[in-house]
């Protein structure tokens, strides 16, 4: 649990502000048809809903079934979580884009490294620029058809599970037509076999993660690779004594250009009385992207999103698209702190918006600062109350920083090392923590448990997103956290921090990125078992996603099956309603993708499940 | 249930449950409610795969010309005609919450009860290789918090009232 979230939501003074928490309480209970899946709303003969108990209707009025109906909501869900990373990706590439017209603009491309990375990848042994268009073609290609979709996948996933893939015919035909595809299947008297709506929706996954990776790999490219640093997270990086914005939201464009125009307002901030002029702060996972990149401070993650703004000294809080609270107008206006929308497709009612263009990005970071710097005058000192509370964070481990390690001890062969400590049990296995904040849950009470719990028993983990926000607030990403893991992986960390540079043990748990960044995961579990000449469902590992909440995760939950990745979810999801659906998602579907969900809701059962999962792989491994 | 010498006095003795039909909007979470508040297990997500399934004793329904939203339920009439038809003595007036309740170690489901109910609200499930169960509101006397069907209503239509209270306070709903 947050104790700086806790100390401000529970201030006698600031009851009267209404949070999340407040209004889940208020929805409580909430419709159990709605959380058993069985309410569609899919055209205006309904809305159906099927009674969970057999009593009649047993089906909709076009005669869809339980499963039928679970099964559609599913596909729907999971093409609005592609289309949302999708999105996310298309306003990199084109900025990109642009670049490669030779418009000009504040942006270049801060690491030819992954550039060049990328066009040896592909196969394009071209100069800059002309490397430049082509890389940004075969993109667009994958977006937009089934070769590109199919060549992109094929250099991304192990060779056996690309197969495998294909021979189920769920090969993504590019990642806008699937999502056309998918929410056709889902209209009314189209898709009504719930096998091939659930094929179709691993399909669907299976674009957003495509969409994903050309999204982080594109960041990459304009904004760099993250390298490994400390930076401080929790309510507690909040200073009185400066001028605060904090950026929210997950793209990276805005708030980077916020940052790299700070240095010009500290004089004119100083002027207003800030005397350690312009502070920049992160919320969510544009916080993580400047937090990887930039070493900029994570003030919280998404649940408690509201609760920065109660500290009363953010002067401005810059948002752009995804996990926004719209309640945050009403929070802001019980101070003095400006809301600031910059995108077209997001804008909040009673919030202030400032169009973000890549072109006059400059234009548009200056004048959210100078905004930032007039609300500041009319802070009032009184209600200014930060806790105390941040801790020392290590982050950045990006692939490449974690193989730029690897190297420094075997240059040869650099997962070497790494593999021999998993095949000796000093790393048991390897969880990754994704996904959000979730009110049915205490906030990052799962998170932390398991954590705990899996790192006892040698298991390294990794995290994204707000996983990786949760575990900074508690200071599991500092390397002092290293007393949670058990003995063998203490040796492991120990051995590892001397290669840093640093000089200090690495962390327990890596956080590796925001949540578009879940690919990284992906990539390095395929470098592993490619190297292993396995397929990545054989390996010792597992996904978690223990407080998720948005349709992004289930995106990613559902790729990361579908990739061979056994993924744990720890709020029940609104499928139980089709007991077939459920049967195959927690079952059946072993027999195709050779991975699972697990849906358990107690921290501490669900890590025993993915401690069960991790041994059954390593003694099918023979180690 | 507990026996009836374990229960504490209920709070809401002789309460009654009033269904104003203005404020339904026919989402029938009441319904599910009472399902799961007689399952074994008490948890909507576990509850729809138990054997024998859950049954709700009340329905919302709506008739097709008119519109009018009625709820059917057991009313726990003040002259019960299951009680006098019981020749068992397994239907009776509970006297500590005053509610009409059935004693299943005594009923053998002979149906008579539902026959004679005047509001046609007594059913009978049919579980395989067991006896048949008489299905009837238990006003959730179990329940500390009191009936499911109303603490699950989002639009409080339906309220639970001690019959005198209600007339004082809601003459004009």
């Amino acid at each position: 649990m947050d104790l700086a979230v806790q100390y401000l939501r529970r201030k006698p003074t600031l009851q009267e502000i209404e949070t999340g928490w407040d209004r889940f309480e208020k929805m409580q209970d909430q419709c159990g048809f709605g959380e058993l899946g069985l309410c569609c709303r899919n055209c205006l003969m309904g809305p159906c809903r099927i009674n969970p108990f057999g009593e009649s209707p047993t089906r909709g009025i076009c005669g869809i079934t339980a499963d039928g109906i679970v099964a559609r909501n599913l596909c729907r869900t999971i093409a609005v979580g592609a289309a949302a990373h999708s999105d996310h990706g298309i306003h990199i590439f084109e900025v990109l884009e642009k670049i490669s017209q030779g418009v000009k603009l504040k942006y270049s491309i801060k690491s030819p490294q992954k550039f060049e990375q990328l066009l040896k990848k592909f196969n394009l042994n071209l100069d800059f620029e002309k490397g430049l268009v082509e890389l940004l073609k075969l993109a667009h290609k994958a977006f937009t058809s089934l070769e590109g979709a199919m060549f992109w996948l094929e250099k991304t996933l192990t060779a056996k599970r690309f197969a495998k893939l294909k021979e189920l015919n769920v090969i993504p035909i590019g990642v806008d037509p699937t999502i056309r595809e998918t929410l056709h299947r889902t209209h009314m008297g189209t898709d009504a076999d719930y096998k091939n709506l659930l094929l179709g929706a691993i399909k669907c996954s299976l674009a957003d993660f495509l969409g994903m990776d050309i999204a982080s790999n594109l960041s990459d490219v304009l904004l760099g690779i993250p390298k490994l640093k400390f930076s401080i997270s929790n309510l507690g990086v909040i200073n009185a004594k400066a001028v605060n914005i904090a950026v929210h939201g997950h793209n990276p464009l805005v708030s980077t250009s916020i940052l790299e125009m700070t240095p010009f307002f500290h004089e004119k901030a100083k002027e207003a009385g800030a005397e350690d002029g312009v502070n920049i702060v992160g919320i969510c996972c544009t916080g993580t992207e400047l937090l990887l990149r930039n070493g900029i401070p994570l003030a919280t993650n998404s649940a408690s999103q509201e609760i920065a703004v109660l500290t009363g000294a953010l002067d401005a809080m810059v948002v752009d698209v995804q996990c926004i609270m719209p309640s945050l107008a009403d929070v802001c206006e019980c101070f003095h702190t400006k809301l600031i929308t910059t995108m077209s497709i997001a804008k909040i009612p009673g919030a202030m918006h400032v169009e973000f263009e890549p072109e006059t990005a400059e234009e548009t970071a200056s004048k959210i600062i100078e905004t930032a710097i007039e609300a500041y005058k009319s802070r009032n000192r009184k209600l200014v109350d930060i806790p105390n509370i941040c801790q020392e964070t290590m982050v950045g481990f990006s692939p490449e920083a974690i193989f730029e390690l690897l190297l420094k001890i075997n240059e040869k062969e650099p997962l070497k090392p790494f593999i021999d400590n998993v095949v000796l049990g000093k790393i048991f296995g390897i969880v990754l923590f994704a996904g959000c904040n979730n009110y049915k849950v205490v906030q990052d009470y799962n998170f932390i448990n398991m954590a705990k719990e899996l790192a006892r028993h040698n298991i390294l983990l990794v995290a994204t997103g707000c996983a990786g926000g949760a575990f900074g607030k508690c200071g599991f990403l500092s390397p002092s956290a290293l007393h949670i893991c058990g003995e063998k992986l203490q040796e492991v960390l120990i051995e590892l921090g001397k290669y840093t540079g640093f000089n200090r043990p690495l962390p327990p748990v890596w956080h590796m990125g925001s949540c578009v960044d879940n690919s990284r995961v992906i990539r390095i579990l395929s470098a592993i078992a490619e190297t292993l000449e396995v397929d990545i469902s054989d390996l010792p590992v597992a996904a978690s996603a223990p407080e998720l909440m948005s349709e992004k995760s289930i995106a990613i939950g559902t790729y990361a099956v579908s990739l061979g990745v056994t993924t744990h979810i720890g709020v029940t999801p609104q499928v139980l309603g089709g007991r077939e659906v459920t049967e195959v998602l927690t079952n059946k579907i072993t027999e195709i993708l050779d991975a699972k969900f697990i849906i358990e809701t107690d921290p501490f059962i669900a890590s025993q499940k993915i401690i069960e999962h991790i041994s059954n792989k390593r003694k099918k491994l023979g180690i | 249930m507990k026996p009836k010498e374990e229960r504490k006095l209920s709070t809401l003795r002789g309460m009654t449950i009033i269904f104003r039909p203005k404020l339904c909007v026919l989402c029938r979470s009441c319904e599910l409610a009472c399902a799961v508040s007689k399952s074994k297990s008490k948890n909507l997500f576990t509850a729809i795969n138990e054997k024998p399934i859950p049954q709700q004793r009340l329905y919302i329904t709506k008739t097709a010309d008119e519109g009018i939203v009625s709820q059917q339920r057991c009313e726990h009439c003040e002259t019960a005609p299951c009680v006098a038809a019981c020749s068992l003595g397994a239907i009776e007036r509970d006297p500590i919450s005053l509610s009409i309740l059935i004693d299943t170690e005594k009923c053998i489901a002979c149906m008579f009860c539902v026959d004679a109910c005047e509001k046609k609200v007594l059913k009978i499930l049919k579980i395989e290789n067991e006896a048949p169960v008489v299905l009837k509101c238990t006003h959730c006397v179990e329940i500390p918090t009191g009936p499911e069907c109303v603490r699950s209503c989002p639009t409080k239509a339906l309220v639970v009232s001690l019959a005198s209270k209600f007339v004082l306070t809601h003459s004009n709903d």
